[in-house]
């Protein structure tokens, strides 16, 4: 299963998106849970946050393309915007340091594997799998 | 989203129900500093109805916290719950939060520092 959509930069699309992970969850056959339901959730409310406040700079006009692939094993998400991009590594340090925003190491912490690549589009990749719940 | 606030004393309990994420922080945001602008600089939240929290509903509450701690008044979190509960572990907000099984508890600590003074 594949779903792709798009938003525009605004977090008035935040209960779409939770209740949209719910939807997935139940047809995908309940394989997250409720735990996983809000993992799923934040990590992809923490994505569009991100491209909202970071790359389009709070403007509501910019696209936020969705994609989410449900298979066996895992869960993946993406999130990709054409802002500014920024660089993911040195914005999870920044936290250790106690600087900087909670949203990428809220993500770090949740999902199995975060990957972000740049180019004409920049791109959040973000793997959940079903037994990473606790 | 429901918002309830009590005084007990010079204390202020928050009740928020529902998210405080992005979407939802605007409101919170303008009935919390309504309190604040009339002076209240203790407030004790209880969370036991709150499903749901994001970076930013988080940056709210931490701004609001060194704003009032300012004002030698503080911000107690109270009644986490599940989902919530592990957001302020993996942030580390204990740290940051007097973090308080029940709203009770959370209000008489106000007391007690004050006896301690």
């Amino acid at each position: 299963m594949c779903f792709t959509f798009s938003i525009t930069s605004r977090p008035t699309y935040i209960p779409f998106l939770r209740r949209f992970i719910s939807a997935v969850d139940r047809l995908s056959g309940r394989r997250l849970g409720k735990r996983g339901v809000f993992i799923v959730s934040l990590a992809l409310v923490e994505a569009v946050n991100n491209a909202i406040v970071h790359a389009y700079k709070g403007r509501s006009d910019g696209w936020i393309d969705i994609s989410i692939k449900v298979g066996f094993k895992h869960l993946l998400i993406g999130v990709a915007e054409t802002g500014a991009g920024f660089c993911l590594k040195g914005r999870i340090r920044r936290f250790s340091k106690g600087k900087g925003g909670r949203g990428l190491p809220i993500i770090r912490a949740l999902m199995r594997d975060v990957e972000y690549r740049t180019g004409k589009k920049n791109q959040l990749i973000m793997r959940y799998c079903y037994d990473d719940k606790e | 989203m429901r918002f309830e606030s009590e005084e007990i004393g010079d204390v202020a309990v928050l009740k928020w129900s529902g998210s405080l994420d992005a979407a939802s922080v605007p409101e919170f945001k303008k009935k919390v500093y309504e309190i604040v602008e009339k002076g209240a600089s203790k407030f004790v939240l209880d969370a036991s109805q709150i499903d749901f929290v994001d970076s930013i509903g988080l940056g709210v509450i931490i701004s609001l916290l060194r704003r009032l701690r300012q004002k030698k008044g503080d911000f107690k979190v109270s009644c986490l719950q599940g989902d919530v509960k592990m957001v302020f572990d993996i942030t580390r907000l204990y740290k940051l939060f007097e973090v308080y099984e029940d709203v009770d508890d959370a209000v008489r600590s106000f007391r007690q520092r004050r006896k301690k003074k």
